[in-house]
């Protein structure tokens, strides 16, 4: 399962700098190219569990103030 | 927008499906079963030789019957999968401007009554069959010089019932009598919330509810959306239709509120 | 398009990236820009619900109002007729009430110009030609009348002037359809109703194009198709339409050849022993018209004569008089002997304009009795109308010339004491003579007053004779030299009846007035007034109600009742007289309502039951007999005559003709031989011509010619011939011809194989161009019962002008 998500960063750079180095530590997290405090990433996960784990983990990681979901393709 | 809202079921449903060789599949579909489509091919005006084995032959028209300008045949309708495709970006950058949308609409009031009204049809149109209609409109298309609107709605079997040519194929089309009705103009946007929030759909869904074949990328540029990777149009976008389309006594009910003592 | 697992994954992967890339770019960009968003959610457009205005199917609309006009039209999705569907005229219904031509004024003839008067003045002058003499007056009404226009008029010339010179356009539409009803069942109007449509296997239309004159109907079949449903569709026509491009199987007769062909069926289900034994011996008397005393029910006959009577009908014998392949009649014989399919019949104009209407209608009647493809969702023999109140208006509330309402006749002194109880009117007041039939009184109003032309004025109300009657120079313009002759016409708009009128009246029309239709399911359907009529215009019953209310006043005794009070009296909550003869008291109340209370009361006998009014004004319509049930409801009938669906079966008979014209609960199997058209080609005449409508117009265009859409898509009428015929007379498209027959002669443009292809040696005209009256062809041969003229089947020649 492959989902596009926007990761919105809080204003507090250190913070900022620790969480993406979480998220690039992930393999199954492309990164795009960040627009301000915006970054676009997509996931892949197997099923439709983790993909909410992998949110959810996101959402709770200091300096990520907001996540949204744009894009999610569900049939494999 | 914010993350409690998890998606639905999304599908990916836009951009891959871009093949005219649906248009086999619907011919077959139809099943006129008469034999007016093989009669029509004999029909006693039209030059008669054997094609041998060279299908590609067209045969030619007879010149008693030009005058009958244009009427849509079998080959129009075969070769159609020859139509070379524009090559397609999803991604690429959409911009709409005032100017742009404004003639999309009025280019839109031009081949209707009113909004709502089925569009008339601005080429002519097969007297007897349907096949034709849906080889095209089925998925709709974009090439050099032609923009083909998909269908918004299911298939209906007979298209003609509703739609009808803008111009008679053989007679003078002056208008008999003048007529004062005015139609019921597009809306020009949908209403919103605030200003960033996605605009409420200003019209009804009813035989409208496939929202990319107005506004996806075989419709008018400036009725196209700027974002046509997301497909589940109405995850964002509510109905706001006023058409009446409700039961009489369907009135939403509510309980009393608490009686509070003052 | 095939890719494979991993560039299809990499393909997943690029589109999610770019949607999430173009969010987190441009968060805040409004996607479209907006123009004016104050305007949108405060249109001040307002829905409301209505019957279309054209055909008979029936379809509901959502009419859009704002600032006092119609600006939309939209299919009603709570209607079960259309489902939220139209056709395209239904789309542009709208449109029909704004034509720049629209009569506004009441206009009096000086010489060969007319002038403004007022609606006094009118109202006096229709009342003197009245008073002149009372029984020389007559009323043209028609199918488009409401169901309170009809009553009204009805109740004014029959109840108030013991006059019975009545008679709808609807004569000219499907008086056979009645005559068949009557002769089958001993009641009027379909048993069945468009839920057979959803259920049947089999689909047979008699000389029937739906694709273009019912499109809400036919889509209903072939879109089960395009679900995947397996329907067999059977066109029995004279002509390729577009019904036939959608049929299995197209069975190409002659003109007549329908007599045969339901013959041939019957004939197949004996020999065969496919008839239904069980259904037959239960439900069914046969019958054989009556040489000695030609009757609308003729003699009966037994079973071993019915048989004999068919002996000679073999396929191949009716090959020969119907031009239908044997092999194709024996496919319709197997169809109908089997018993597990489910068989639909629907005809309208083909079998009704017909000189052999009644007996066409009773024969397919009959091969669905005698097959037992009856009274079971989907087994259903259906006649469809063509005007939106064929049924409710002509045919139930009775406005022929021998009818009274609710199924009752004039010649019936049981019927008229009921009708003048009702009225309260004193006894005798109704006069027991059938009036004048369509055909018989435009002869008599054309015919010198001194050669015995009785009629001398004719009041015609929402209809347009001067295009519409077969023969018209004999059966109207023959009236331009008697000058002692007045026409009066109520219209919306100038038309070919209006060329000839002394005084033409200016009508509201659909949502400027409060309606009530009934469709050819048995639908009752109710709409109030949306918008004004234009100028003063004004409503027909209104038109109706002032000209009795000034004969009251004159002291013309027929229009009191027995009491003394006027016959159209409506008190208010005070039992005070409401002044509804006063247009500016008119929609003080609902008259509507009122003179449909009234009505209600007539539809018991022939158990036609009637729900109050405000239950219409809840619903999409309800087919009748409404039935009040226990809990105060009021329910609809889908399927008469058949146990478990209609209330007024008996418990354990299945089967219930409970108006069975030989009164022991059973239909009646009709014979009727073959007989040849009342014109036929010679070497004069070479031709068969044959009429009809086009998808894009109504009636005679009048309101559809003046709606740019559909006039544009078909501005003129044509002359449509088989390609092979065009190469003889060397006709290519666009050329001038000229068409004669021994009454007339018009001359049109050609479309070789146009919309629809007819055979070799016949030609088919549209009658909606006012300009291009094919009615100065047709013949004015009428069925001996129905009265109503063959437009279908005449003779004429062509030449290249």
């Amino acid at each position: 399962m492959i989902s596009g998500l926007v990761v919105h960063f809080s204003e507090d750079e250190s913070l900022t700098n620790a969480a993406l180095i979480e998220i690039k530590a992930k393999a199954n997290i492309d990164i795009g190219i960040q627009s301000e405090r915006c970054l676009p990433i997509v996931v892949e996960t197997d099923s439709i569990e983790s993909s909410h784990k992998m949110t959810d983990w996101l959402f709770e990681l200091e300096g990520v103030s907001h996540v949204d979901v744009t894009y999610v393709h569900l049939d494999e | 927008m914010d993350s409690q809202s998890q998606p639905k079921q999304l599908t990916l449903l836009g951009f891959l499906i871009l093949s005219l060789s649906v248009v086999g599949y619907f011919v077959g579909l139809q099943s006129p079963v008469s034999s007016e489509l093989e009669e029509r091919t004999v029909d006693p005006l039209l030059v008669k030789h054997e094609t041998g084995a060279d299908d590609d032959v067209m045969l030619a028209t007879h010149y008693a019957k030009m005058n009958l300008s244009g009427k849509a045949d079998q080959t129009w309708m075969t070769k159609l999968s020859d139509l070379q495709e524009l090559p397609y970006d999803p991604y690429e950058k959409i911009e709409v401007s005032f100017d742009q949308k404004k003639e999309a609409l009025l280019y839109r009031e031009k081949n209707r009554a009113f909004n709502g009204a089925p569009p008339t049809v601005p080429h002519p149109v097969d007297q007897f069959s349907t096949a034709s209609c849906v080889a095209c409109h089925t998925e709709g298309a974009k090439t050099a010089s032609l923009r083909i609107p998909k269908m918004p709605h299911p298939f209906y079997a007979n298209c003609t019932q509703c739609h009808v040519e803008q111009k008679s194929p053989l007679l003078n089309d002056e208008l008999f009598r003048e007529n004062s009705f005015v139609g019921l103009p597009a809306p020009e946007g949908g209403p919103r919330a605030f200003s960033i929030a996605p605009p409420q759909i200003p019209h009804t869904e009813w035989l409208r509810n496939d929202c990319l074949s107005c506004h996806g990328r075989t419709s008018l540029p400036g009725i196209r959306t700027t974002h046509p990777w997301r497909t589940s149009c109405t995850q964002c976008h509510a109905a706001s239709s006023d058409s009446g389309q409700t039961l009489i006594d369907s009135t939403p009910q509510f309980l009393s509120p608490i009686p509070i003592k003052k | 398009m095939q890719k494979s697992q991993s560039s299809r994954r990499d393909f997943i992967k690029s589109a999610a990236m770019a949607s999430a890339t173009a969010v987190a770019a441009g968060i805040s960009d409004p996607s479209l820009p907006i123009l004016s968003a104050a305007e949108v959610g405060d249109s001040g457009l307002e829905w409301n619900k209505a019957p279309c205005r054209f055909c008979g199917t029936g379809c509901h609309v959502q009419v859009g109002v704002q600032d006092g006009r119609v600006v939309a039209v939209a299919g009603d999705k709570n209607a079960d007729v259309n489902k939220g569907l139209l056709c395209v005229k239904g789309y542009h219904v709208g449109a029909a009430l704004y034509g720049e031509d629209r009569l506004t004024k009441p206009l009096l003839r000086e010489g060969d110009s007319y002038v403004e008067i007022s609606w006094d003045k009118a109202i006096n002058i229709i009342a003197d030609r009245i008073e002149g003499d009372p029984h020389k007056f007559a009323i043209y009404g028609s199918g488009q009348w409401t169901i309170p226009e009809g009553y009204a008029a009805q109740k004014f010339i029959k109840g108030g002037l013991s006059n019975n010179h009545i008679d709808p356009n609807a004569r000219l539409c499907m008086a056979s359809a009645v005559t068949g009803f009557l002769a089958t069942y001993g009641v009027d109007e379909p048993a069945g109703c468009y839920d057979d449509l959803d259920e049947c296997d089999v689909l047979i239309m008699w000389g029937n194009n739906p694709a273009e004159m019912h499109p809400v109907l036919f889509s209903r079949v072939i879109d089960r198709r395009s679900r995947g449903e397996e329907i067999t569709l059977i066109d029995i026509g004279t002509r390729r339409t577009r019904t036939t491009t959608q049929c299995q199987h197209y069975l190409e007769m002659k003109g007549h050849g329908d007599l045969a062909i339901a013959n041939g069926i019957a004939h197949l289900l004996i020999k065969n022993d496919t008839y239904n034994k069980e259904f037959v011996e239960s439900f069914c008397n046969f019958k054989a018209p009556d040489s000695d005393n030609p009757n609308l029910h003729g003699k009966g006959i037994s079973f071993d004569d019915y048989k004999v009577m068919l002996e000679r009908y073999t396929p191949e014998y009716v090959e020969e008089l119907s031009g239908v392949p044997a092999d194709d009649i024996r496919m319709l014989g197997d169809l109908f002997g089997n018993p597990d399919i489910k068989i639909t019949s629907l005809w309208c104009m083909g079998m009704n304009q017909h000189t052999r209407g009644t007996a066409i209608n009773t024969l397919v009647h009959g091969i669905h009795l005698l097959s037992g493809h009856f009274g079971t969702p989907g087994d259903a023999p259906t006649s469809l109308t063509g005007q939106p109140s064929a049924c409710g208006t002509v045919r139930e509330v009775g406005t022929l010339a021998h009818t009274l309402s609710g199924g009752r006749v004039v010649a019936n002194p049981e019927h008229r004491k009921h009708t003048e109880e009702y009225w309260n009117l004193p006894e005798g007041r109704i006069n027991p003579v059938p009036g004048y039939h369509t055909v018989l009184m435009w002869e008599k109003f054309c015919t010198p007053s001194d050669q015995g032309g009785d009629i001398d004025t004719i009041w015609v109300q929402v209809t347009n004779p001067g295009q519409t009657l077969p023969n018209l120079n004999k059966l109207f313009n023959g009236k331009k030299e008697l000058k002692e002759k007045f026409l009066i016409v109520s219209e919306v708009y100038p038309t070919a009846t209006t060329v000839l009128a002394d005084l033409i009246l200016p009508s509201a029309m659909w949502v400027e007035k409060n309606g009530v239709f009934g469709n050819s399911e048995r639908r009752t359907q109710q709409w109030f007034k949306m918008v004004d009529p234009p100028g003063d215009a004004r409503d027909d019953t209104w038109q109706t109600i002032a000209v009795a209310h000034r004969l009251f006043e004159r002291g013309v005794e027929g229009m009191k009742d027995k009491d003394g009070k006027f016959i159209f009296e409506v008190l208010d909550e005070q039992q005070k007289p409401v002044p509804i003869w006063q247009w500016e008291n008119y929609y003080d109340t609902n008259v509507d309502k009122h003179l449909f209370e009234e009505y209600r009361q007539f539809t018991r006998l022939k158990h036609k039951d009637l729900a109050p009014y405000d239950e219409y004004v809840k619903e999409r319509g309800l087919r009748w007999p409404v039935v009040q049930q226990e809990d105060g409801s009021w329910k609809e009938t889908h399927f008469r005559f058949s146990e478990g669906y209609d209330p007024y079966v008996e418990p354990g008979k299945g089967m219930q003709f409970y108006h069975s014209s030989t009164k022991d609960d059973r239909a009646q199997i009709w014979f009727h031989p073959w007989e040849p058209p009342a014109e036929v080609p010679d070497e004069e005449y070479p031709l068969m011509m044959t009429t009809g409508r086009v998808l894009e117009h109504w009636h005679t265009g009048t309101m559809t010619r003046r709606i740019p859409e559909l006039n544009r898509a078909m501005p003129a009428a044509y002359i449509e011939m088989n390609p092979e015929d065009a190469a003889a007379y060397e006709i290519r498209n666009g050329d001038l011809i000229r068409v004669e027959s021994r009454r007339g002669v018009i001359e049109l443009q050609a479309w070789v194989a146009g919309r629809g292809k007819p055979p070799v040696g016949t030609v088919f005209i549209p009658f909606f161009d006012e300009t291009i009256l094919v009615n100065d062809l047709t013949l004015d041969a009428i069925d001996p019962f129905s009265k109503q003229p063959d437009y279908k089947k005449c003779a004429v020649r062509i030449s290249k002008v």
